[in-house]
């Protein structure tokens, strides 16, 4: 019994110190969040039961009205310390994940890319850290023409 | 399919922006299309890995991605990959200026 809960604590170290090249494995792990069709379903996949937040720490620049909702424009950053990774979701897409960013040792967490979104809609970024909290900035986008018919 | 790239070093930050050729295909009924899109992105630079993306359909076609990572000087070459839902990839280096 001991010699089990040796192992056990064995394992979970070996589990720490190697988390960061885990992290090859998180398509694997995670992939079932992007075929959820409510954010909250997404989030709860991609981060279980962590409490979330607004921050003013942390920074979503999106337009008021989007023209065109096959590109809208978005810029995600944050000045909050110990940054492990940051999504972003557009609650009334049909598939409200949009991408999930991994924040390596180097990376400065500051992204701008160019998303689609059918209607007008919340558009949230969450932003974990070291410490599990999730920390999110929310935007409402009005949009003119929807993206998602392609 | 082509990755475009235009990689400055400023200090010793650089600003990476990549214009990536692909559908970013969404399923369409009407069409009979099946999904295409990218899966991963990553960047890789001296043998760290600097950008880490896992995007959707959600993200515009031919996508644009700009970002900034620290360590960087003028000649260091960058190394980008993805990886798409249908197994497809592309892979590029790419000097930094």
């Amino acid at each position: 019994m001991q010699r089990r809960n040796f192992i056990k604590i064995g394992g979970f170290i070996a589990l720490g110190v190697l988390s960061p090249s885990l992290y090859a494995g998180f398509l694997e792990d995670h992939a079932k969040a992007f075929t959820f069709k409510s954010a909250p379903e997404a989030m709860g996949d991609l981060y279980g039961q962590a409490k979330s937040a607004a921050d003013s720490k942390v920074e979503l620049k999106v337009p008021d009205i989007a023209e065109n909702g096959g590109a809208v424009p978005v810029t995600i950053s944050t000045t909050l310390p110990d940054v492990v990774e940051m999504s972003l979701f557009v609650e009334k897409n049909p598939y409200p994940l949009i991408a999930v960013w991994q924040i390596n040792e180097n990376t400065i967490p500051d992204f701008s890319t160019r998303i689609r979104m059918g209607e007008t809609s919340n558009v949230v970024l969450v932003v974990k850290t070291k410490d599990g909290t999730l920390h999110t900035a929310t935007k409402e986008v009005k949009v003119t023409v929807g993206g998602c018919g392609g | 399919m082509g990755i475009k790239v235009i990689a400055k070093v400023k200090d010793d930050v650089a600003e990476v922006k990549l214009l990536i050729k692909h559908p970013m295909q969404m399923v369409n009924a009407k069409t009979n299309k099946t999904a295409k899109y990218i899966q991963e992105l990553l960047v890789k630079h001296g043998g760290k890995t600097v950008y880490t993306m896992y995007p959707s359909v959600g993200i515009s076609e031919n996508p644009f991605i700009k970002f900034m990572f620290k360590g960087a000087k003028v000649g260091d070459k960058i190394d980008v990959s993805w990886k798409d839902n249908t197994g497809e990839t592309e892979q590029g280096e790419f000097d930094l200026k």
